[in-house]
């Protein structure tokens, strides 16, 4: 090989080398917006699939929606660089890194708690904003994490519901290795406990690999329960629920589930889901999400879920602290940004776009709000079932 | 006394299919001293097919079950051809064969990820009737029902074709010398072909009933089942048909059992501790089958 | 080397296993109804000759022909359907089978069109020549003694009712009485037993040679008389087996 090949071949390593450090978090468009990149670990395959597509479809929606605002009142625009997890924590972490080496000022995670915890280090270490539709609690000293689903208030919630509808008997199946659904399990319970029933007759864990519950099943039938409580992925609680109508024997006793369920649960289980209920940190019911839900349905052709809306929440929260960042004359990085998201919750503008009503962050970076009670009918459609 | 007796259905239930899945495994084991762990890429595709079948092109279980289980034989055969024929007259094939066979089985596993569109997929409802009887004061599903029907038939049906027919006796023969057995007449290529065949057919069965009963198919599914259904295999000393019926049900049971009065969370310690405890006390399984009758 | 009236003909053939040669360059044929004794000390490469008939082990030069037409390469079975059946050194028999599905195995494998009334001629072939396979038809056949494993070898070989029989070593391991017996059976020369000719690789030449119209006498691996067995002189024998009287005195090591 003659000596201009090799240098040749070297220089362009290097040049392909240069382009790909060359984006971080601040380009410049060409009509000279200054654009803000922020990275995505979507779960978009594997078990966090169905809360990672809702969730980035109603994250995309609301950067569409708060574009012109965002444009005319900071001349800046968000840009979403998203790379897939496949719901593995190791390569949230990477991503975590890619985005870091990037330089940008916010990560988003659609939900998991594994993987929120994975990524949280990074994210404190590298200095960056970190927006997770996750529930677990998880050591955040330093404050960069906030995650959007409240596993508490609507647990409440629906314990309050479970116990004011004459259910006395709750047995509960939980998914032991995922710690935020574990943590949803004690929380029921001491709500159940609060409204004056003994907690639980039965507890059976599971792993969320599993996929024969019949042992499980007739322990729980042992204890003649009048309800059963499901706190697993949704689409293991489909299968339980499926599984729980094959096997025969539970005629009459309420089926309910965490937040975590969706309307996975009715694709899995069918029928066997009609009747069920569960705890909703957010349903296309709410009165103050109409014109979301509508405009959801137009884009994507099919009904938001509790994830749209968490993911439609995430995309006008980012807007609203970078515009809050910027208002105040301050340069967007990840510490002004976690500063900024106390203002931008308070902030008219997410008030009047957010479909999540009442939401504000507790120290540790924990939302509340109180969610709702939702009942899957015959077609799989969700009705409210609380006030 | 009643969780036992349901707890014991549902591990008789559960060992069935394990069994299935176990039977298919030492039949290759027992032709070619081959640990042909794809067998579980097998099975996972054998629940993939059932699920083209029924809810792509609409066929009934009658036809889709035995349909799933054919081309489950099929596939196994391809994989006899493509990853462990040629490695015959290597001098180390059975490590060769069993490495081959580990690739084989993650390109499958892929191939299924990539099929499904990464997206766990399920038989459509309907397939089969949901109904349970109360008998005795135990409560007994259909799909229970269905599964020891389909499993018993299954192993009936093999262990006369193993003893009955010249087929089976090709089969004994090869597993007992394969030189001997080409002297005999015996093609051995072809028998194994054949073993290959009917291992992919038990395990597409037991994949069926599995996606029936559990509504859930991915492509890790055979993973978990080929683990629980080695330990079947080794329990019930790798050698009868019936060492590896016995050795499914004992597993199944230690499952449910464990689940009734321990927790789930035991069962795995359970299950291989007992088979840790039954390689100490009877090295040779719980059937010893007499080393000059060795296999199948 | 091959003429019309041969039904088997090897022309130089050589057997190696790696480097180490186990047949040079022998040649022999059989004519049809034949007995031949292949006679040799061990180790002086009459189970590799076998082997190679049967397709069992490559050869690495030579030819083999059944009928005129080379069956080099055929895999074994094939081998035996078209008319050599091979009974291995050892008493080798399917242990995890009967002594009748033993029989049937190869009755059905080696000819696929056989029919039952096929079957149960050879079966009764059989237990004529060894009643005691009769009484112990339905026992395992991993039971027997050396000598009825001896004779369902051989049974099973009738079965495919070759036009060539391949008997290795039958006598081995036996005692002289059970070899007797056995070997009042080959002797016999009716039914298939008649009709086939047979090879019979012994080491113990004295006996094979009774009933061998031709002998063949291998010598490491080379093949040091091929005639009449009529006329091969003892010291040809001992010759083949212990070296000859010059080798003996120059302190030669004895073959092997």
């Amino acid at each position: 090989m003659t000596l201009w090949v090799r240098t040749a071949i070297a220089a362009s390593c290097l040049a392909l080398l240069a382009s790909a450090c060359g984006s971080d978090g601040g380009d410049t468009s060409s009509d000279g917006t200054k654009v803000i990149t922020v990275g995505m670990m979507a779960n978009l395959t594997g078990a966090g699939a169905p809360y990672g597509v809702p969730f980035k479809n109603g994250l995309d929606l609301a950067l569409k929606d708060s574009a012109g605002d965002l444009k005319d009142a900071a001349d800046v625009s968000i840009k979403i660089d998203s790379k897939d997890t496949t719901s593995v924590e190791a390569n949230a972490v990477t991503l975590c890194n890619q985005y870091a080496q990037k330089k940008y000022p916010a990560i988003i995670s659609d939900s998991l708690t594994p993987i929120a915890a994975a990524v949280t280090p990074c994210a404190t270490q590298n200095k960056m904003l970190f927006v997770s539709g996750s529930g677990g609690e998880v050591p955040n000293e330093e404050g960069y994490e906030f995650r959007l689903t409240d596993v508490s208030t609507v647990m409440v919630t629906l314990a309050k519901h479970i116990v004011s509808t004459g259910h006395q008997k709750v047995a509960v199946i939980v998914d032991r290795d995922n710690p935020a659904l574990v943590s949803t399990a004690d929380i029921t319970e001491q709500a159940l406990k609060d409204d004056g029933v003994d907690g639980f007759v039965a507890r059976e864990d599971v792993s969320g690999t599993d996929t024969d519950f019949s042992s499980v099943l007739t322990n729980i039938r042992d204890a003649d329960p009048d309800a059963i409580l499901i706190i697993t992925l949704a689409e293991q609680s489909g299968a339980i629920v499926r599984q729980i109508a094959q096997f025969g024997g539970f005629d009459g006793v309420l089926l309910s589930g965490s937040h975590a369920w969706g309307p996975q649960v009715f694709e899995v289980a069918g029928d066997a889901a009609v009747g069920s209920i569960y705890g909703a940190l957010w349903s296309p019911g709410e009165a103050s999400s109409a014109a979301f839900v509508e405009e959801y349905k137009k884009e994507y052709d099919s009904d938001p879920v509790a994830f749209s809306a968490l993911g439609y929440e995430t995309g006008w929260l980012l807007a609203a602290s970078i515009r809050a960042v910027l208002a105040d004359g301050g340069e967007v990085t990840g510490e002004a940004l976690r500063d900024a998201m106390a203002d931008a919750v308070d902030s008219d503008w997410l008030k009047d776009h957010g479909p999540v009503q009442g939401l504000h962050f507790e120290d540790g970076g924990a939302a509340r709000y109180p969610g709702t009670v939702v009942e899957f009918g015959a077609g799989g459609e969700v009705q409210i079932v609380t006030d | 006394m009643q969780l036992l007796g349901q707890q014991t259905i549902n591990g008789i239930a559960l060992g069935m299919v394990f069994a299935l899945f176990a039977m298919g495994f030492s039949l290759v084991i027992a032709n070619l001293s081959v640990f042909h762990v794809a067998h579980a890429a097998v099975f996972s595709w054998g629940a993939v097919f059932a699920w083209d079948l029924t809810d792509r092109f609409g066929l009934p279980l009658v036809v889709a079950l035995p349909g799933a289980a054919l081309l489950a034989g099929v596939l196994n055969v391809l994989c006899y051809f493509v990853l462990i024929r040629h490695l015959d007259s290597r001098r180390d094939k059975e490590l060769a064969a069993f490495i081959s066979s580990v690739g084989g089985g993650i390109i499958l596993t892929e191939l299924i990820s990539k099929h499904l569109n990464y997206v766990t997929v399920r038989l459509p409802d309907g397939l089969f009737p949901i109904r349970s009887w109360r008998v005795w004061g135990l409560q007994i599903s259909s799909i229970q029902l269905l599964i020891v029907g389909v499993a018993g038939v299954t192993v009936v049906l093999l262990g006369l074709l193993m003893t009955r027919t010249q087929i089976g006796r090709e089969v004994r023969a090869v597993a007992y010398d394969r030189e001997l057995a080409s002297m005999l007449g015996v093609g051995a290529t072809s028998v194994s072909a054949l073993v290959f065949f009917l291992s992919g057919v038990l395990a597409g069965v037991a994949a069926v009933l599995i996606a029936l009963a559990f509504s859930q198919i991915d492509s890790r599914q055979g993973n978990a089942y080929l683990v629980l259904a080695l330990t079947a295999m080794v329990l019930g000393g790798f050698g009868s048909v019936k060492g590896v019926v016995v050795g499914g049900l004992v597993v199944g049971l230690a499952s449910s059992y464990t689940t009734a009065y321990l927790s789930s969370g035991y069962r795995n310690v359970v299950i291989f501790g007992l088979l840790m405890l039954v390689l100490v006390v009877r090295p040779q399984g719980l059937f010893a089958v007499p080393s000059s009758e060795i296999r199948v | 080397m091959h003429t019309s009236d041969d039904l088997l003909s090897l022309t130089q053939v050589t057997i190696r296993y790696g480097r180490v040669e186990a047949v040079t360059d022998a040649s022999f044929s059989v004519r049809p109804g034949e007995v031949v004794a292949l006679l040799g000390a061990n180790g002086a490469g009459k189970t590799s000759l076998l082997k190679s008939i049967s397709g069992l082990v490559p050869v690495a030069a030579g030819d083999i022909r059944l009928r005129g037409s080379s069956i080099l390469k055929k895999r074994p079975e094939i081998v035996l359907r078209s008319g050599i059946a091979h009974s291995p050194e050892g008493r080798r028999v399917v242990a995890s089978l009967t002594v009748e599905e033993n029989l049937e195995l190869t009755g059905r494998a080696s000819r696929r069109r056989a029919t039952r009334a096929d079957l149960l001629s050879g079966f009764e072939e059989c237990y004529e020549l060894f009643p005691r396979l009769f009484e112990r038809r339905q026992q395992g056949s991993g039971l027997l003694s050396g000598g009825e494993q001896q004779m369902l070898a051989i049974a099973r070989a009738i079965m495919a009712r070759p036009e060539v029989m391949l008997l290795d070593e039958p006598s081995m391991g036996l005692a002289p009485i059970m070899t007797q017996s056995i070997y009042a059976v080959l002797s016999k020369r009716t039914g298939t037993l008649g009709e086939a000719a047979i090879i019979l690789a012994e080491q113990g030449a004295s006996l094979a040679l009774t009933l061998a119209d031709t002998a063949c006498l291998l010598k490491r691996g080379e093949v040091v008389y091929h005639g009449p067995a009529s006329e091969l002189t003892a010291e040809q024998t001992v010759a083949a087996y212990m070296g000859t009287a010059e080798e003996r005195q120059a302190g030669s090591p004895a073959s092997p």
